[in-house]
Formats: structure tokens, C-alpha cells, sequence
């Protein structure tokens, strides 16, 4: 397969392929099929930044539950329209990433990690105490999209490829690349005219707003917002997922995502002990022996 | 018409002052040339000339502008562009496109987000002739880290030009080049379009003033003079900083040495040593007996730190043996090393931040002659500082601090990367009477050092660095009587 355009037609046919079978599923595996989609966009999302960006955020599960609560407000008043639903879910998280940036941004490393935690603690409290709208810790039921598993199936994986597509273009552009020279060396980037905290709050305004998006999507699939959504367990489940499928590179985000969704369900299914357990297992082991995670397996 | 006005600039770190009302006039297409030893605020100047640090006070005025507190990004806009003393190279990205980023401000593409970066004929254009321009066209396509050291500083300089900059910074481009590379760079520079105003910071003297139209001088954060190369190589304020002729004590202490064979404490055998792809130290050997003070002398960028690093075990040994007190120590680790009696100050001093000064002594303290209380009778100072933060203390303080958290480890054999750097005249006279005094209690030395004056008056012998290798190697006594050997190597 020397020539690169037949190679690129191969793995094209392969993606689609491997995005469309799940559409003949029916009941649990196709559940489990939209429940790796939909973390797969939170996960993709989540790359940009630690990727490529160099920003390690422990704060995604605020978006994803910005997201899916405004799913569930939004359905409640106008009716379960999914469209809408989608924009409203990626305006909101975009909003608060947009209002939360310039301060996380003042940080870098570990204070970047414990701001943007600190900000999700902030929305978890907030969708705590404030009942009349979140419904607290009862939560809020999310009414049925008027579609099947099988279309919403096939409307998410079409919005994971044009985020990935859309991404990957993003990311070649100039943009994309003074993004990732900000991360190699941001006195270098400052040097050359180029603000380099723009760039990055650009990009993780986007995130914020992708990971929204991932939330509307939990919330319709699940019928149901909670407390959980917006937990910060949700957020390192998150890194998780990027680790174990690689950062810097966008597939590695949707690899992670399967592997741990279906790896959480597999064991989960034969005992209610031992998930975590076998899950930090799996990630020591990626973090040692491919460094770059299991991308790099499928990529070499 | 001037490019850059800079006027009573003033920047304090902690208790340092790197700057002291700082005056400097460059006109338009000048070239002038910085030079000062080590920690006299070169660098400083330029990072509050670019915009990275805000000066504690005065003023930066770039063309028409005021820039005082700009940021950089702002700096740079106004068509100032820069290298850095240690290379800021983005390594996950190839050669081209290092230099395709550096282009985007000046081709308009900062924010594209509709083609690819590689799809920008114009920006590809600017891209490849710089790279052409210093000499890497060929290596457009490999990976940056892959580079050398001197092809690093190379891109570097593309990056820079490649922003068609009117006012550019170049610090120490010649840092850590091997002969062949300086000549390149040296060139490159020298054919640079004469309509750009050139600030050049530079250790490497005889190219500094060949390149600049002016020389100022910096030590100890003042401008000790300015002028043409020429007025400054003779003007004896100037000579005295390179050669410390105006050091206070020209009378030594010979002591009385015992007799029989000297016992060899450390003996290094054609040591080969560097960082990354850059070799900075080739077939070098040198031996330090017990009781004796060795000095290391070499202008900066000779490979004086890199030796005292690889003898404690910071840098790898590419080549040669270790031996010291009789093992073999060639890839033992500096842990190691430290346990068997090796002691560093370090250049720079390092300071460990939020610890005391007692608290700093009393960390590395290992049983021995060597107590808190005699080192605070060594330098009464730190009696006084005991309990103050290490880091607020003057530079000179910290340098105490450092050679005394040395020797409070009692070590076999103390390491001592230039501690006259950063020190006033009086400090480094002070300075000499402390080694002198460890001299005559028995205790090893090696000191590496710029300062002639210094490392004679306190060393038994002497081995001159120059660009990684020991070009001589003489007693102390004889070079006392014959200064002229060591200008050839050291002098203006």
C-alpha cells in the first residue's frame, strides 16, 4: 500500500465501516455503541487541549454537564428537539469556558489541573443547591428524542467524524500549529508577535463547547441528568480515556473511549469489584510500555 | 535617528540587582556589540528590551515608541525579533516549519484557520529562503530535535530573519559552537543587509568586535563603557574586568608543600563530554592531588562548567575515565559521586527556594572539620543571615551561602564554578582570602574561573580551556611571571 491516496481510501472505507456496523445492533450493544460515541466527542475534545495545546484540564466534567442540563432544561420548556438541544448545550459549555479561560489560562501545569477542577467543583455545587432548576440531587428526566436508538446512533457518529474532520483541519492550519508551538515553547511563540494565550483561549473555549455537545448527547441517550454527569470523577475517567488512546493524535481519543466504555461494561458484567482495579491496570500498563498510547500500536 | 533609547534602567530580582541605570543610544542600521562577563545583565537587558521582563524602572523606547511594559508579542510587532542564549527551537516540529511559524505575523497569516499551513505559497516562500540564507535549505524536511547544537543556533537565526525584523537581538549566537560552525555563523552574521540594527550580546570577544560599529560593556549591571571597539579594547577599566589587573592583591602565599610525589585525588583521562549533539569537551585530561588548588581558567563558552558538571557526574562521559581516591567513578552517578566526596558550587548558585540560610547549611551537613560554626567564622556574614530566606540574599550572599553548603559536606575534593561570578571587587578579594585559607588547612580545590588575577593568586597549578580543550597546562608560579602566556588565550 505504497500509494498514500489508495492507503487513505483503505482507511477511509475501514472508519466507515467500523462507524456504520454498530447501526445493526439492537438493545444493549447498540446502547453501548452511542455511550462510546458520545464520551469518544468528550474525549477528542479533551485531546486538543492535552495534546496539543499542552493543557491539562481536570475540569471537563463542567462542560459535559453544562451540556447535558441544558439538554434537559431546554427539552423541558421547547419539547425534545435535538437540533436545538445541541446548540443550546455548546453555547452554554462554550460560555463558561469563554468566562472561566483567562483565569485558568493565568496557570500552567498543575494549577492549570487544580483551576479548572475548582471551577467544575464551582457548576457540581451549583447543580447541588440550586433544586428549582437541576433538580438537585434528584436530578432532571430528559423526555425521549422522537427518533430510534439506530438514527440517533447514526446522527452522533456523524457528528464525532465532522469533529474529528473539522479538527484535523483546524489543526494543520496555522492556528492549529501555533497552538501546538505555544505548547513547545510559549516565550518562543510570544517572541514571534503571536499571543500565545489567544490561541489557546480559543481552543479551549472550542473544547469547552465540544464537550457541551458530548453532554447533550449523554442526556438524551440516558433520559436523565444527574449529579453524576457533572462530577469531577467524570472528568478523570476523561483523561483516562485520552491517555490510554494517546494524546496528540485525535483518534487516540475515540480508541480510549472504546476501550474503556466497553473494557468499564465487560468487567462490570462478571463482577462489581474489580473495575477500577482492572482499568488502572490496563493504563499502567499503556503508560508503560507504548508512552504514546494505544494509537501508536495501530498507527506504527 | 536612534532605533533604541534605553534609559536608567533599573531590574532587581530578589535582592540582585541585574540592572543599575542602564543608558544605551542605538542608531538605525548600527551594529553594537554587548560584553560583560557572566551575570554583568546582558541577557536581562535583552529580556527587558523584548519585553519578557518589566524593568523596576526606567524606560525602553523602540523607533517612536515607548515599550516600556509592552508584552512581547507587542514587542515584536513593531519589527523586533530575536535569538535566545539557550535554544528556544520548537523540537516536535520539523526545520520548515519552525521557520513557517516564525513567518506567520509578517505574512499575514497569524489567524488562518481556512488552509493548511503548508499550503501558504508566501509564507513556504520566506520560509525556504531563510533557511537557504543560513545554510539549512537541505534540512527543510527533517526534524528540528534532530539538529545539532550549531544547526540549532542556525534555525534560530532563520526564525529571526525570516520576520524581516528592523531592530534584531542575537544572544551569544556563538555559544557552544566548534570552530567550524563559529566561522559559518560568524560569517552569516557579518553578511547580514546592512539596514538592520544589530544588538549583539557575545563572549566570543575578537568576533564581537569585528562585527560591531559600537562596543558597550556591562558589569555588574552598570555600563562600564561605550564606545568603538577600538577605544574600548584599550580603555584600562575595561581590561581590568577581563583580566582583573585591578584586583587589590598581586602578593601570593607561597606555602610550604611537602615532599615526595604528590598522591592524585582525582585524575581524569581524556574526557570527551557535551549536551545533546553538541560536543563541548575533546580529550581532556586533567589530575587534582590531595591539598593542592587547581584552577581552570578559559573565556565563557570554553567548556569550564560542562567540566566541573561531568567531573560530579551531571553530564555523561562520552569518552576517557573518571578515577577519584582510587576508584573508578567514570558512570557513577553524581549521588554517587557526592557520597564518595565530590562537592559542587555550582554557577549560578541555586539557591533552594523557601529554606533559610541555616537551613541551607544544615541540610547538607556531613560529620567532619567542617562545622556550621566554622564556615559562619569563614564568612561572618551568614551569622548575621542565619535566618533569612536564601533566596533574598545579594548575590554575593547567596555565592557564601553555595561555597558554604559545600563545604559543610566536608567533601574530599570541592568543585567551584566560577564563585568570583557576580561578586564585587572586594567580595572576590574576600573570596581569594577564603580558598587561600582552605588551601593552607589542606583542603583540594579545583576552581574554575575567568578571573586571572583570582585563580593565580589561590592555585598551585593551572590548565587553560579553549573551545573544549586543555591548550595549557603550567604552575601557577611560572605563569605569575609570565602573564603574557595567558592573554594569548584569555586577553582582549
Amino acid at each position: 500500500m505504497a500509494d498514500p491516496r489508495a492507503r487513505r481510501v483503505v482507511v477511509g472505507a475501514v472508519v466507515l465501516a467500523v462507524a456504520l456496523a454498530p447501526a445493526l445492533l439492537h438493545g444493549y450493544a447498540l446502547y453501548l455503541a452511542i455511550e462510546v460515541v458520545l464520551y469518544a466527542i468528550a474525549a477528542v475534545a479533551l485531546d486538543l487541549l492535552v495534546g496539543y495545546a499542552g493543557l491539562v484540564s481536570l475540569g471537563q466534567a463542567a462542560f459535559f454537564g453544562l451540556g447535558a442540563y441544558a439538554a434537559a432544561i431546554v427539552s423541558a420548556h421547547a419539547g425534545p428537539n435535538l437540533a436545538l438541544t445541541l446548540a443550546a448545550g455548546f453555547v452554554v459549555a462554550a460560555l463558561f469556558a469563554a468566562i472561566t479561560a483567562p483565569l485558568s489560562l493565568r496557570s500552567a501545569g498543575i494549577f492549570f489541573l487544580m483551576i479548572t477542577l475548582a471551577f467544575a467543583q464551582l457548576v457540581w455545587a451549583t447543580a447541588d443547591k440550586w433544586h428549582s432548576v437541576t433538580g438537585g440531587s434528584d436530578g432532571l428526566v430528559v423526555p425521549r428524542l422522537p427518533m430510534s436508538d439506530t438514527l440517533f446512533y447514526l446522527i452522533s457518529v456523524a457528528l464525532l467524524l465532522l469533529i474529528i474532520a473539522g479538527l484535523a483541519r483546524l489543526l494543520r492550519s496555522p492556528f492549529g500549529r501555533v497552538l501546538e508551538a505555544a505548547r513547545q515553547s510559549e516565550t518562543r511563540t510570544r517572541a514571534l508577535g503571536l499571543s500565545a494565550f489567544w490561541y489557546k483561549y480559543w481552543a479551549f473555549v472550542l473544547a469547552g463547547g465540544l464537550t457541551g455537545l458530548a453532554g447533550v448527547l449523554h442526556a438524551h441517550h440516558r433520559n436523565f441528568v444527574s449529579l453524576a454527569d457533572v462530577d469531577w470523577t467524570n472528568s478523570v475517567v476523561l483523561l483516562v480515556m485520552v491517555l490510554l488512546g494517546g494524546a496528540r493524535s485525535l483518534w487516540g481519543g475515540v480508541i480510549g473511549a472504546a476501550v474503556f466504555v466497553l473494557l468499564q461494561a465487560w468487567i462490570s458484567s462478571r463482577t462489581d469489584k474489580w473495575e477500577m482495579f482492572v482499568i488502572g491496570a490496563v493504563l499502567i500498563a499503556v503508560v508503560l510500555f507504548t508512552r504514546r498510547g494505544l494509537w501508536s500500536l495501530v498507527n506504527a | 535617528m536612534p532605533e533604541l533609547i534605553v534609559e536608567s534602567l533599573e531590574k532587581r530580582f530578589g535582592g540582585v540587582v541585574a540592572l543599575d541605570d542602564v543608558d544605551m543610544r542605538v542608531e538605525r542600521a548600527e551594529r553594537r556589540a554587548i560584553i560583560g562577563p557572566n551575570g554583568a545583565g546582558k541577557s536581562t537587558l535583552f529580556a527587558i528590551i523584548s519585553g519578557e521582563e518589566a524593568p523596576t524602572r526606567g524606560s525602553v523606547q523602540i523607533g517612536q515608541q515607548r515599550t516600556t511594559g509592552m508584552p512581547p508579542e507587542r514587542v515584536a510587532r513593531l519589527g523586533v525579533a530575536r535569538t535566545f542564549q539557550t535554544s528556544t527551537v520548537l523540537t516536535d516540529f520539523s526545520v520548515l516549519d519552525n521557520v513557517r511559524v516564525s513567518a506567520l505575523r509578517t505574512t499575514g497569516h497569524a489567524w488562518t484557520i481556512s488552509a493548511p499551513l503548508d499550503a501558504l505559497a508566501d509564507c513556504d516562500a520566506a520560509a525556504r529562503s531563510a533557511l537557504d540564507a543560513v545554510g539549512l535549505g537541505e534540512k527543510a524536511n527533517t526534524p528540528a530535535a534532530s539538529l545539532s547544537h550549531g544547526e540549532q543556533r542556525q534555525l534560530e537565526i532563520a526564525a529571526a530573519l525570516v520576520q524581516r525584523p528592523s531592530l534584531l537581538l542575537l544572544d551569544e549566537p556563538l555559544a557552544g559552537l566548534a570552530t567550524v560552525e563559529r566561522r559559518r555563523i560568524g560569517a552569516l552574521l557579518t553578511g547580514l543587509p546592512r539596514d538592520i540594527t544589530v544588538l549583539l550580546i557575545e563572549h566570543d570577544l575578537e568576533f564581537a568586535q569585528s562585527f560591531a560599529d559600537r562596543v558597550t560593556v556591562l558589569d555588574n549591571g552598570r555600563v562600564l563603557a561605550d564606545g568603538t571597539p577600538r577605544e574600548v579594547r584599550e580603555n584600562p577599566a575595561v581590561q581590568a574586568v577581563y583580566l582583573g589587573t585591578a584586583s587589590p592583591s598581586q602578593a601570593t602565599i607561597e606555602r610550604p608543600r611537602a615532599g615526595g610525589a604528590p598522591v592524585p585525588l582525582l585524575a581524569a583521562l581524556d574526557i570527551a563530554s557535551g549536551y545533546g549533539q553538541a560536543r563541548v569537551l575533546e580529550d581532556v585530561s586533567i589530575e587534582v592531588s590531595r591539598g593542592e588548588v587547581v584552577a581552570v581558567l578559559g573565556r565563557n563558552g570554553m567548556g569550564k562548567s560542562t567540566l566541573l558538571n561531568t567531573l560530579m557526574g551531571f553530564l555523561p562521559l562520552r569518552a576517557g575515565s573518571i578515577s577519584f581516591a582510587g576508584a573508578d567513578v567514570s558512570h557513577a552517578p553524581a549521588l554517587a559521586r557526592a557520597r564518595a566526596g565530590i562537592a559542587l558550587v555550582p554557577q549560578g548558585r541555586r539557591m533552594l527556594a523557601g529554606l533559610t540560610v541555616g537551613e541551607e547549611l544544615r541540610l547538607g551537613a556531613r560529620p567532619g572539620p567542617w562545622g556550621l560554626a566554622r564556615v559562619t567564622a569563614l564568612f561572618p556574614r551568614l551569622a548575621q543571615r542565619e535566618r533569612q530566606r536564601s533566596e533574598t540574599l545579594s548575590g554575593g550572599e547567596q555565592q557564601m551561602v553555595a561555597i558554604a553548603r559545600a563545604l559543610v559536606r566536608n567533601p574530599l575534593l570541592l568543585l567551584m564554578d566560577e564563585p568570583s561570578e557576580g561578586l564585587s571587587a572586594a567580595l572576590v578579594h574576600s573570596l581569594e582570602e577564603s580558598i587561600a585559607s582552605l588551601r593552607d588547612d589542606g583542603e583540594t580545590v579545583l576552581l574554575a574561573e575567568q578571573n586571572v588575577d583570582l585563580a593565580l593568586a589561590v592555585a598551585d597549578r593551572v590548565y587553560v580551556l579553549e573551545h573544549g580543550r586543555i591548550v595549557e597546562h603550567e604552575s601557577a608560579g611560572a605563569l605569575r611571571a609570565h602573564r603574557s602566556r595567558l592573554e594569548r588565550f584569555l586577553g582582549l
